[in-house]
């Protein structure tokens, strides 16, 4: 089919857009290698998890997911099956796909508001899509403002488009910046069509989560809430979104409803969480005891983490077994498939919980703690219902291992437990800049600990991707030698 | 009265007739030495009267009076046909001297001598005897300048094959296949071998500039068996065989060696990784021990536990420990003697006017993989027809059936038995054990499969069982084939037509229809689908090809010597692919259906068309049988490129000198044939992979739930167009000797231009590239062939021949962007043979450490390395590569020899292959572990253990591998003992007594032995260099029996 139809009118123009959007959900796309682990959007933040402190990856099984757990990657840049070449290829797939709908902008027929649809989803996507490659390879925005980033192209691409040259962390978040600004513009008052479409509200939540890199926390603070205010969403309490596998529960702002022949069978994000399910168990997914551990035992989210004899699973899962291992730490069933035997789960990619997180944090940096709480509060009330929180302040500990005791940790922490496993840890580890410490007496296993590597120095590059060298190969303004991030830690 | 004269003379004619007979006497003598031949046939054409020759090569025979002529033949002999007349002496000739042999080339046929271009055939001599599924297989070693690659055992697989090295880099490198003179869409195994009357390889220029866009890297010219006049001739052929795998397994660990490795990189792990002391670290390596192999269930030392196994004094495993079961994942999944039979019934006869040939074959191969197989039955009918002497017609139909079994898993997905199979944890049984250690059986008495469910096995095998796997999952591909080749022609080379004489028009239509469908079934009681309660997909492909031509030749002699062929023709070509798969999940057990399953996962179909419309000319002239010439055009239109670019022109210009036949090398008699040629032309190739290849095109597949979906798939470029190939052939045929002695050798420098390259686009523009005509690459190399039959008399003949080939390879431009393409540890770079490994190079071992080192350089501004250094350090290790050669050997090719004594032959076919090397990820896997299921190769017990030890095998460490670096290059270089076959026909005077023509029984080895640098490597597993996970090739032993009555 050829691009001009598909233009012609903003009704049209929903085809390339829920073809991204598909996409963002379907596996082995980006790669034809290892197409386990590169299932969309839900991979990414699964990757993300797994290089963080929270979630641990209790075998390697298949490999998938596990070098990025263990920072095994950076060097497989020339191979087009590995981490590189799977994330940048993605989202820069997504960045052309939109920046065909954006340049028919001026030409596009219809009703205004089907073309404001189409055009504010195109600027949304192209933000979210540069937002991401920005916090995957570079490092972050604060402090690093003037270091290489990522290229940046606005224009649909023709064979004789020329490969631009990586702009600098400040100039590409000027461009997401003014895409999410963009979209948000266009998309008001706009609703949501379909659970994968950015609308408005979804793409407030983008700005916020923008927002929160930028430490620019009055918008943060503002995007989240009107996010939370135009979603129409309501924060949901624990069972009623047990699985975290659907799309139709009153507090998922964005994600992907998948149906049975569009479903990706074992090359899935659920399983490889789903325990009940044979790979989930082959690469068990756990929380971390200290995290578990400040889980109150009336907290309902201890629920996600729960004795394994109350499910169908092996005793050998079971902490009480002393083959278990781990420490006891805790396998997970948060997430886990709707259908086992359609390989059925939606993927959450938003949740209105997160907003209030998010207005949280951004409101208790900037001394607006009573705020803070309020946020913080109406999240909790629906959590434990014995939940108090006294604290104040925005100070922070080097190291995600320790704690002030300010109100700040306590929302950070609220975050981790509210968001494990979907949100994808490492990305507010980098732009927190805390270090990171896995210690086995958290139930990490020896070949995971990171012995050596720089994990508490938040200004390392192991957290850093590298480019692909596909990218070297056909661009005349980036060169491996100068533009290369660096393979060491 | 006239009449009643005329009835007597008949009645007395008739009279005559009835009783009158002739004796004939004579002698059959050899050519070469003029010694009498023994036992040679003499047999009246008309009627079955006939005899043998005796010790003096004397025959007296018998026959009617109106027997106007015999046929004398002979075993290794070219067959006469004499007159009869009371004495007669026939001398026949050698069939090695049988230097006129006729070949089939593009839109003809040609004889060798006369040939201006690069073409070598291989007739069914080497294809019957041999127990090859597919014909092409029989080109190693008999054809000079192919390499032949994909040596998989999967029977029914067909071989890859390369002429002349490689012409592209991203387009098709696959020869074009042409059958009966039309191109040909099928798979080779679809075409019963001992159908096949001869094979010919185009391989330059003026041999295969006449299939233009699609000759440019060879052609395979395959010819059927055609009906003879003369006698009826019926063969029967049966074989029998017995396969096994023909290369050796790798050489892996032992169990008590897989403990002390396991141990060693805990202790490591633990003392370098994670910081402990050497003894804190080997006590916690001892605790750990038991929780690395997972638990106690895998443990089959039953006099120890995993926490005592390792003697804390000695760092060792305890001698003493004894394992209750050692069990051989490889051998429960390999079907020993795997049966292989085979059956051809032909028949061939004719008179002047019609000749027919129809064959019927079976052929039923067991895999040496458990479960796999092959079946075809196959029918094959062909008819010639001088309807008028003007008017001939042909038609040749072929129908195939096939059903393969086989496992269809690839690389290192778990269900690959390959993988899993051979580089198992040789502590898994195959047969699931109780605490004792004792097999366990179910209520009925079957043994039970260790399954490794719940993830109590260590590693990456979670439910799962090589053996239980291959058994349960189902994978299966049967095929109907119909081909049809048919032709009429006008036109006659009889005198009396006057100027319309050599004047011929001819009108071919050929067919190639198959459907292919394909079963792929995962089992709903272990692995991957057993929560969805199975998964069948059902694929169908339906390919449809069809090849019209109109072919205008004139062939004529002036003044004898004056020999002209002209060629005007046009083709046209139309193939059409349709696809359509389904899927379902939640099956009703035992019920390969899709319709009572519940759930769909999978519900797809398409279509693909491709036209060719092309116009051809050649004109060949030859003066006196000395000096040959020849030419030849085609234009083609190819659908798959823009219609401003779709059109162009390729061409051949050839010449040949038959030294020899010159009047000052008259007196000169070793020399027997002598003759130069050269040749250069352009060839194309349009097959780039994709039908719409300068398209922009958006790719429909993404539906959004119920929203319909698309993402851009492709940037157009409407420039894109054919890859030009111009080639260059030059080379010498020799005969010396009465021809005891044959050389050819040729030269050849092939050039690719405007190559098809999928021009790399920086991956941030959304797109890898698109395809564009850029870059230049070049072949050269040289084929020698040399011929010798030392021994020749009577009896006994022994023939050597010896083949050497040498292609290099050098890519000569790519982009403007980028003069190199990386992809993994391999390079396509300017000035540099294609997949050359570019990857760390190692510096040994630290011998305190026992780390692996690396090379490591400095660049100064120019990208010269300036400062070389030794590092440990992995990242500045892959920082800095070394172009470390590539996988093209310097010289391959084949040594044979035959002996043959009265009616016992005996043939030995080696081939071989120098230098070149291969980059072996199994040997890798094998010592670098990553996952606790697999296991350590044997070359890993030479592993640093402690400080001081100087070794080059770094310390063991488990899912911690290092820089890809040149520990892992092999030798690729190797020698293999390709086929064997003995046979006798039974003596052709036994056999008349009996009433049959003969009788022929031989016995065959198929890849009898393989010699290489590193047991287990296939070195003919692709020609990039690479190793996986693949069905082994086989070795296969038959006995055969033929009958020809």
């Amino acid at each position: 089919m050829s691009g001009a139809t598909l233009m012609s009118d903003g009704v049209k123009a929903l085809v390339p857009l829920n073809g991204i959007y598909r996409s963002m959900y379907t596996a082995g796309w980006s790669t034809t290698g290892n197409t386990h682990q590169c299932f969309g959007i839900s991979a990414y933040n699964l990757m993300a998890e797994v290089m963080g402190d929270d979630m641990i990856m209790g075998a390697s099984g298949s490999g998938w997911f596990w070098y990025d757990a263990v920072y095994d990657v950076k060097d497989l840049f020339t191979r087009s099956s590995w981490r590189s070449y799977d994330l940048w290829k993605a989202y820069y797939t997504w960045i052309a796909n939109a920046n065909y709908i954006i340049a028919a902008e001026e030409t596009m027929g219809g009703a205004t508001n089907d073309k404001n649809y189409a055009i504010g989803q195109a600027y949304a996507i192209r933000a979210y899509s540069y937002f991401m490659l920005a916090q995957s390879f570079a490092r972050t925005y604060k402090g690093h403002e003037s270091e290489k980033c990522v290229p940046i192209y606005t224009e649909p691409t023709f064979k004789t488009t020329t490969g631009q040259p990586r702009s600098n962390v400040a100039d590409t978040y000027a461009q997401i910046d003014n895409d999410i600004n963009k979209a948000c513009e266009l998309l008001k008052g706009l609703p949501q069509q379909n659970s994968a479409h950015m609308s408005y509200a979804v793409a407030q939540g983008i700005r916020a989560r923008i927002a929160l890199v930028k430490e620019d926390w009055a918008t943060a603070e503002a995007a989240a809430e009107e996010a939370i205010a135009k979603s129409g969403k309501q924060i949901a309490k624990v069972d009623e979104f047990i699985g975290l596998n659907d799309v139709t529960k009153k507090n998922v702002m964005w994600g992907a409803q998948v149906i049975a022949d569009q479903a990706s069978g074992y090359a899935s994000l659920f399983a490889h969480m789903d325990t009940v399910a044979s790979y989930g168990l082959g690469a068990p997914k756990m929380i971390t005891l200290s995290l578990y551990n400040k889980i109150s035992s009336t907290d309902a989210r201890k629920a996600w983490f729960p004795d394994p004899a109350s499910y169908e699973i092996h005793s050998s899962f079971n902490p009480n077994n002393p083959d278990y291992g781990f420490n006891g730490a805790p396998l997970q069933r948060k997430m886990y498939f709707s259908d086992p035997a359609q390989w059925l789960g939606d993927y959450i990619w938003m949740r209105v919980e997160e907003m209030y997180l998010t207005a949280a944090e951004a409101e208790c940096r900037q001394g607006k703690d009573g705020e803070a709480k309020e946020h913080l509060m109406a999240l909790m009330s629906q959590r434990d219902p014995e939940y108090t929180c006294n604290k104040s302040g925005n100070s922070l500990a080097a190291l995600t291992t320790e704690s002030t005791g300010s109100l700040l940790e306590e929302i950070l922490l609220q975050r981790r437990i509210e968001l494990w496993g979907e949100f994808g840890r490492m990305y507010d580890i980098k732009r927190l800049k805390q270090g990171f410490v896995r210690n086995a007496s958290d139930g990490w296993n020896s070949g995971a600990l990171l012995r050596g590597r720089p994990t508490t120095n938040p200004e390392n590059w192991m957290w850093v991707l590298t480019i692909p060298q596909a990218e070297f190969d056909g661009n005349i303004n980036m060169d491996v030698s100068t533009d290369q991030n660096p393979l060491d830690d | 009265m006239k009449r009643l004269l005329s009835t007597l003379m008949a009645v007395c004619i008739i009279a005559i007739g009835a009783s009158a007979s002739k004796i004939v006497k004579g002698k059959v003598i050899s050519a070469t030495d003029n010694e009498p031949l023994i036992g040679a046939s003499v047999q009246a054409i008309g009627s079955n009267q006939g005899t043998g020759t005796d010790i003096n090569g004397e025959f007296t025979v018998t026959v009617n009076d109106d027997i106007k002529q015999l046929r004398v033949s002979y075993v290794g002999y070219k067959e006469q046909i004499v007159a009869v007349a009371s004495y007669v002496t026939v001398v026949l000739e050698s069939d090695d001297l049988t230097l006129d042999e006729v070949m089939v080339v593009a839109y003809g046929q040609t004889k060798k001598t006369s040939f201006t271009g690069s073409a070598q055939a291989v007739n069914n001599k080497k294809i019957e005897t041999r127990p090859i599924t597919s014909a092409t297989k029989a080109l190693e070693g008999n054809v000079g300048g192919i390499q032949v690659g994909g040596s998989s055992g999967q029977p029914g697989a067909a071989p890859v094959i390369r002429i002349r090295g490689f012409g592209s880099i991203n387009a098709d490198n696959n020869p074009l296949y042409v059958v009966d003179g039309i191109p040909f869409d099928g798979s080779i195994s679809d075409i019963n071998p001992n159908d096949i009357e001869s094979m010919t390889v185009l391989k330059d220029a003026s041999a295969s500039a006449l299939y233009g866009a699609r000759g440019a890297n060879g052609v395979i010219m395959i010819q059927t068996k055609k009906g003879n006049a003369g006698n009826t001739n019926v063969t029967w052929r049966s074989t029998v065989g017995w396969s096994n795998r023909a290369t050796k397994r790798y050489d892996n660990v032992d169990q008590k060696e897989f403990v002390q490795l396991t141990y060693e990189a805990l202790r490591n792990q633990a003392h370098f990784s994670n910081g402990y002391s050497w003894a804190e670290a080997e006590s916690i390596a001892r605790a750990n021990l038991g929780k690395q192999l997972g638990g106690e269930l895998y443990n089959p030392f039953k006099n120890y536990t995993w926490g005592d196994i390792i003697d804390p004094a000695t760092g060792q495993v305890r001698p003493d420990a004894q394992a209750v079961w050692n069990e051989d994942w490889l051998d429960a999944v390999t079907r020993k003697n795997a049966f292989r039979h085979e059956h051809v019934f032909s028949v061939n006869g004719g008179n002047e006017k019609t000749q027919y040939m129809f064959s019927l074959g079976y052929l039923k191969e067991n895999g040496i993989l458990k479960t796999t197989s092959f079946e075809r039955y196959s029918a094959r009918a062909n008819v010639n027809s001088q309807i008028k002497d003007w008017f001939a017609a042909n038609i040749n139909t072929s129908l195939a059936h096939s059903t393969s079994n086989f496992s269809d898993y690839e690389d290192t997905a778990t269900s690959n038995p390959w993988y899993t199979a051979q580089f198992i944890n040789p502590l898994f049984p195959v047969y699931l054990k109780d605490a004792q250690g004792n097999s366990v059986y179910d209520n009925d008495g079957n043994i039970q499969y260790d399954w490794g469910e719940n993830a109590q096995r260590p590693g990456n095998l979670n439910d799962f069982s090589s053996l239980g796997m291959l058994l349960l999952d189902k994978a299966s591909n049967v095929r109907d084939i119909a081909g049809l080749r048919t032709g009429l022609v006008f036109g006659s080379d009889l005198e009396k037509y006057g100027w319309r004489q050599g004047i011929k028009f001819a009108v071919n239509f050929g067919m190639d229809y198959n459907t292919r469908n394909r079963n792929f079934y995962m089992n709903s009681q272990h692995g991957n689908q057993a929560n969805a309660g199975g998964l069948l997909y059902k694929y169908n492909y339906r390919t449809q090809s069809y090849t019209f031509n109109q072919l205008l030749t004139w062939t004529r002699t002036f003044n004898e010597v004056h020999n002209i062929d002209f060629l005007l023709g046009h083709e046209w070509y139309a193939y059409k692919f349709n696809y359509l798969a389904a899927g379902k999940t939640n099956l009703v057990d035992g019920i390969m259906e899709l319709r009572p399953a519940t759930s769909l996962q999978l519900a797809d179909s398409y279509t693909d068309n491709y036209r060719i419309n092309s116009f051809l000319s050649r004109f060949n002239y030859n003066y006196d049988d000395r000096y040959y010439l020849s030419a030849s055009l085609r234009s083609d239109a190819s659908s798959r490129f823009h219609k401003d670019h779709h059109t162009g022109i390729f061409w051949s210009l050839g010449a040949n000198w038959r030294v020899s036949k010159e009047a000052f090398m008259k007196d000169i008699d070793w020399i027997h044939n002598l003759s130069v040629k050269v040749s250069y032309g352009e060839q194309g190739n349009d097959n780039i992979g994709s039908f719409y290849a300068w398209q922009s095109l958006y790719d429909l597949s993404y539906a959004n739930g119920n929203n319909i979906g698309a993402i851009i798939a492709s940037l157009e470029n409407q420039e894109v167009s054919w890859e030009k190939n111009s080639n260059l052939n030059a080379g010498f045929e020799a005969a010396l000797f009465a021809g005891r002695l044959r050389i050819d050798f040729e030269y050849f420098y092939k050039k690719t231009t405007d190559m098809l390259l999928e021009y790399p686009m920086p991956l941030s523009t959304g797109f890898s590239g698109y395809w564009d005509n850029v870059g230049d690459m070049r072949n050269t190399g040289f084929e020698l062939n040399i011929g010798a039959t030392p021994v020749r008399t009577a009896d006994f003949e022994w023939n050597i021949n010896v083949m050497l080939n040498r292609t290099n390879n050098k890519v000569l431009k790519l982009t403007n962007e980028s003069p190199e393409i990386i992809s993994g540890i391999r390079v396509i770079k300017e000035g540099m043979p294609i997949y050359t490994y570019y990857m760390s190079k190692s510096a040994g071992v630290d011998p305190a450490t026992g780390a692996q080192l690396y090379w490591a350089y400095d660049k100064d501004e120019n990208g010269n390395i300036t400062n070389e250094y030794i590092t440990s350090s992995k990242a500045k290790a892959n920082e800095c590569k070394y172009y470390m050669g590539s996988r093209i050997p310097k010289l391959y090719g084949s040594i044979g020899t035959d002996f043959s004594w009265k009616g016992l032959s005996l043939s030995i076919l080696t081939t071989y292959s120098l230098g070149g090397k291969i980059y072996d990820g199994l040997y890798e896997s094998g010592m670098d572990l990553w996952y606790m299921s697999s296991t350590w190769h044997k070359n890993e017990l030479r592993r640093w253990q402690k400080p001081g030890d100087v070794t080059d095998v770094p310390r063991v460490e488990i899912s911690n591998s290092p820089a890809a670096n040149d520990r892992f290059l092999i030798d690729a270089s190797y020698f293999a003992i390709k086929n064997i076959t003995l046979a006798y026909a039974l003596p052709k005077v036994w056999m008349h007594k009996i009433g049959i023509e003969g009788i022929k029984v031989f016995a065959s080895a198929d890849n009898v032995a393989l010699f290489t640098h590193l047991n287990g490597m296939d070195p003919q597993y692709n020609f990039t260099g690479g190793t996986n996970y693949d069905y082994s090739p086989n070795k296969t032993y038959t006995i055969g029996l033929e009958v020809n009555f």
